[in-house]
């Protein structure tokens, strides 16, 4: 079982649940242990009368624990399968009981029924109350794209009375200066677009270079109320970018029905957003036959809703994955697994920091609204210069990181002055890496 | 960034001029060129100045992250770091240091250190960072992180100046000496001291004079390490220091070396101020009482300079009168081969006839000071045995350390098979104090008084908060059997169950840690 321990503790919820699993992560707190190549059990006694029963199914990972935490996963989850990382030895049974058995066949069963084309319904749908629905509908996004219209129109004076002040005024003004329009654009429904202009409160304070920072971001305010004014005249990917960028979400269930990518994929990295409210984890994948990259994106707007921890960083999984339209088509969804999570790391596409640059510059032609790029680079080496950390390719060719110092330096350590393989999120200025490869070895940053 | 200037008719940096003004005082200059950027640029409608410079910004803002190039690095490629010759430490030995740097038992990581030295492993390069920054914060924990850095350690440190420590530590020659950090210095003198201890002493003694008073006064303990009488004069010297630590090191180093002129000094001024007074036998036909030997004490007159020098502090002890105090601090820094030497007579009846004396507390307390300071194994015993019936904890503590480490156990064993709970914290302080790695034996002594007085009353919050500090004595084997059973249902046990619980935790990181290095699991323990 060549999971980590880094790997496993990075499925904890919050730290409190990472310490509570290595507090469980010890067999003789284990009433019974029981592994084989597709799930782990375990039975412990906690403060209820009967014990509680936890299973894993690795084909995941995904958890089940019969304790009554909210948590997920709990503890008892995480501490069974830091046994199952760390001291594989101390696993004694070989068949899973039935509670572990007929928890994963329901598992199953849910995932056939999700990737299977939806049943006919039984009765065949009145005509009637199909056009009366339709015609809600319209009439709900006939609503919402005028609301989206005047919110823009709104925004656009704003952005005059901006550039018309000029930003030397910008710098100081409080917090409601940039709030308001923001909330104006929350009522109009794009959200996309309000996150931006709340998000340009903080550019005044990023040191030099504001002002460019500044002018950039609010450029591409400008170009997406530039775009939506023609919206029908843009090319339907283009279209779709748009749409997202200022908030406008696909169904799921649409995207599904798409067709799908079927390949092997590796997880490149993990971020989770530091906001406050709304966390959004962004997971990347990387398609090994396709050469394409994914992005899955996965949301908890409460503490307690936990995010999605089936993929999980350093594997290659076999999987079929479905895009959400746009140019290139990153956001994705998994449709379908199939089989256990593997470990080994096919090539990395960019070679060279060069062939990165490339990459970033194809997806801004499509796109120029995209906040992350992913880098996989093949073979780069940490260096510490006067600007700041850098990788640098064998060509000598730099990109600036965006990384604490700590984690620098322990990414200095782990390549020694050698090359490692390096995953990370390019925002047009820096690189900030989550993942290395290096020496067979797996590590996030 | 390098630019592709020549694609760029209206520079980006441009705008942002503009826009950091008032739009309308400075107008957009429009490069002129036939390129494709330009022919949409030219459809901007000036007449709308804000219009037009988020229009073009947008532009030129989007040509220029397409046509961003890649900057070169103007230094050559790091020298890479050289390959290890040792292995590494298992992935879970690995996970468990990490554990350890990220805050977790913070008192077993010198543990884990020497496992990891003795079974010849080094740690994973993630741990590098953390293993450096300990030696930074802790220089007690240096020599003991040393081995560990291998290669990559020690590559990784020339690049942080924080790190320097540990350059100057495996700095092969002088120059570290004449120009390191004062951290990287300190380690050099202690590894010289430990191999040339002559030459470690010269070199100190050369820039004596240049040093600030902190680095002599840190300087100078090195000394400690291989002390001999060829270290008397630079020590002697350092009497007369402005500095008091300085000052105070030279008087301990002087008094551990018995020919020095200082022990000397301090003798002959503590010779004539005590007079053994031996025992009288009874006589029947005289009417005479027996009288017991005694040890009688005049008092010194002033502490004048030269005692001062000798490390007499002129100012009373705490709990004593003036000049008994100045007695007492002479008598602890005086061999105290002198005065069985003087007597002919063995610890026991010397310490038997201070007892006799007007000043029979002061002399216990002159002599315990002594035991201790001098670690001398035969007075310290009868000195416990006496404080162990006056129940003087603070003395026990200090005479129990004087101790060797089995004598302490034989001694100790006893008390926690008869404790019952109305002896007060007397073993709990005395195991506590018992610092030394625990034998087989003993460390199931203390288990099983572990649990007797668990199921106890609870109450005494001193001596739960001890429990996690017993947990990193045990011996190896031992802790396979702190499990089970604890008195769980034992009226105490709420009180009592989270000192234990504490003190589980500890035990089990340790059974994994030694399980973590298997081919050690079998041997004996180093003391820590």
């Amino acid at each position: 079982m060549p999971w980590t321990t880094e790997q496993v503790l990075a499925l904890a919820p919050d730290a409190a649940s990472a310490k509570s699993g290595k507090d469980h992560a010890v067999p003789r707190k284990w009433k019974t242990l029981g592994m084989n190549e597709v799930c782990v059990w375990g039975a412990i006694q906690g403060s209820g009368k009967d014990p509680y029963q936890t299973s894993i199914d690795l084909t995941g990972p995904a958890f089940k624990c019969t304790c009554p935490s909210r948590k997920f996963p709990c503890k008892h989850g995480l501490g069974l399968f830091l046994i199952a990382a760390q001291q594989p030895a101390s696993f004694t049974e070989q068949s899973p009981p039935a509670w572990t058995t007929d928890w994963i066949a329901k598992r199953q069963e849910k995932e056939q029924k999700k990737s299977a084309p939806p049943a006919a319904p039984e009765t065949p749908p009145d005509p009637e109350a199909q056009k009366k629905s339709a015609a809600a509908a319209e009439k709900r996004s006939a609503t919402r794209e005028a609301r989206v219209t005047a919110g823009l129109a709104d925004l656009g004076i704003w952005l005059h009375d901006l550039v018309r002040t000029g930003f030397t005024a910008l710098p100081g003004k409080p917090a409601s200066f940039w709030e308001t329009p923001a909330a104006r654009l929350v009522d109009a429904q794009a959200t996309g677009l309000a996150r931006r202009v709340a998000a340009l409160d903080g550019i005044t304070t990023t040191g030099e270079g504001w002002p460019a920072r500044l002018l950039r971001a609010t450029a591409l305010l400008h170009l997406a109320r530039a775009g939506w004014s023609r919206l029908a005249e843009l090319p339907p990917d283009t279209q779709a970018d748009l749409r997202a960028t200022i908030g406008f979400t696909s169904s799921q269930e649409e995207v599904l029905a798409g067709p799908g990518v079927q390949d092997q994929w590796l997880v490149l990295g993990q971020y989770l957003e530091p906001t406050e409210r709304l966390r959004t984890q962004r997971t990347w994948l990387f398609g090994r036959q396709s050469q394409r990259f994914a992005l899955c994106l996965s949301f908890s707007a409460a503490p307690n809703q936990p995010l999605d921890i089936s993929l999980v960083p350093g594997t290659l999984i076999t999987a079929e994955l479905v895009f959400y339209p746009g140019n290139p088509p990153l956001r994705a969804l998994v449709r379908q697994r199939h089989g256990p999570p593997e470990f080994s790391l096919p090539p990395l596409p960019h070679a060279r920091v060069a062939a990165a640059a490339n990459f970033a510059a194809a997806c801004y032609t499509g796109n120029p609204w995209l906040e992350q790029i992913p880098f996989a680079l093949a073979a780069v080496i940490p260096v510490q210069r006067a600007q700041g950390w850098l990788v640098r390719d064998q060509d000598g060719q730099l990109l600036p990181l965006d990384l604490a110092a700590s984690k620098a330096w322990t990414l200095a350590a782990l390549a020694g002055g050698h090359p490692v393989a390096l995953a990370g999120e390019w925002n047009g200025e820096t690189l900030k890496p989550l993942s290395v490869w290096v020496e067979g070895r797996f590590l996030r940053l | 960034m390098g630019r592709r200037e020549v694609f760029a008719p209206v520079n980006f940096s441009a705008l942002t001029q503009v826009a950091l003004l008032e739009t309308g005082r400075q107008p957009i200059a429009m490069a002129a060129g036939e390129t494709d950027l330009n022919r949409l640029l030219q459809q901007l409608d000036l007449t709308r100045p804000e219009e037009s410079l988020l229009a073009a910004a947008a532009l030129s803002g989007l040509h220029e992250a397409i046509g961003q190039l890649p900057a070169r690095d103007t230094a050559p490629a790091p020298e890479p770091c050289a390959k290890e010759v040792l292995p590494r430490m298992s992935e879970r030995a690995g996970s468990l240091l990490l554990r350890l740097l990220g805050g977790d038992f913070p008192e077993l990581l010198p543990e884990c250190l020497q496992l990891s030295t003795r079974a010849g492993q080094l740690p994973f390069p993630e741990a590098l960072p953390g293993l450096l920054s300990t030696g930074r914060n802790r220089a007690e924990w240096r020599e003991t992180v040393l081995p560990l850095l291998g290669q990559r350690g020690r590559w990784l440190a020339t690049q942080n100046p924080e790190w320097a420590w540990a350059v100057g530590a495996t700095a092969e020659d002088e120059t570290i000496w004449q120009v390191g950090d004062v951290a990287a210095r300190l380690l050099f003198l202690q590894r010289q001291r430990r191999t040339a201890p002559a030459h470690a002493r010269e070199l100190l003694a050369a820039s004596w004079s240049a040093e600030t008073p902190e680095d002599r006064a840190s300087f100078i303990a090195v000394l400690g390490i291989g002390l001999t009488p060829a270290d008397e004069p630079l020590l002697e010297a350092a009497l007369d220091d402005r500095r008091k630590e300085v000052r105070r090191h030279a008087v301990n180093l002087l008094a551990q070396l018995p020919d020095s002129a200082l022990v000397r000094r301090l003798t002959e001024r503590a010779r004539p101020l005590l007079t053994f007074v031996p025992a009288e036998a009874g006589s029947l036909l005289k009417l005479k009482k027996a009288k017991p030997a005694a040890v009688e004490i005049t008092l010194p007159a002033e502490c004048d300079k030269a005692m001062q020098r000798d490390g007499i502090d002129p100012k009373p002890v705490a709990g004593f009168g003036e000049k008994i105090g100045w007695l007492i601090q002479m008598l602890e820094l005086v061999p105290l081969e002198v005065w069985t030497a003087e007597w002919h007579s063995p610890p026991a009846d010397i310490i038997a006839a201070s007892l006799q004396s007007e000043w029979a507390k002061e002399l216990f307390e002159a002599w315990t000071r002594a035991a201790v300071r001098q670690q001398h194994a035969g007075w310290a015993e009868t000195l416990f045995t006496i404080a162990l019936q006056a129940k003087r904890v603070h003395q026990l503590e200090g005479l129990l350390g004087a101790l060797p480490a089995r004598q302490q156990e034989r001694l100790l064993a006893p008390l926690l098979a008869a404790d019952d709970g109305t002896t007060g914290n007397i073993q709990g302080a005395l195991v506590n104090a018992c610092r030394h790695a625990w034998s087989f034996e003993f460390s199931r002594s203390v288990l099983a008084w572990l649990r007797k007085i668990t199921a106890l009353p609870g109450g005494d919050w001193q001596l739960r908060n001890q429990f996690k500090g017993l947990a990193t004595r045990l011996a190896v084997p031992a802790l396979a059997e702190v499990a089970a059973p604890w008195p769980t249902a034992a009226a105490g046990w709420e009180f009592w169950s989270k000192g234990v619980d504490e003190f589980l935790a500890l035990a089990q990181f340790r059974a994994d840690l030694h399980a973590a290095f298997p081919m050690l699991s079998t041997s004996t323990p180093q003391p820590l």
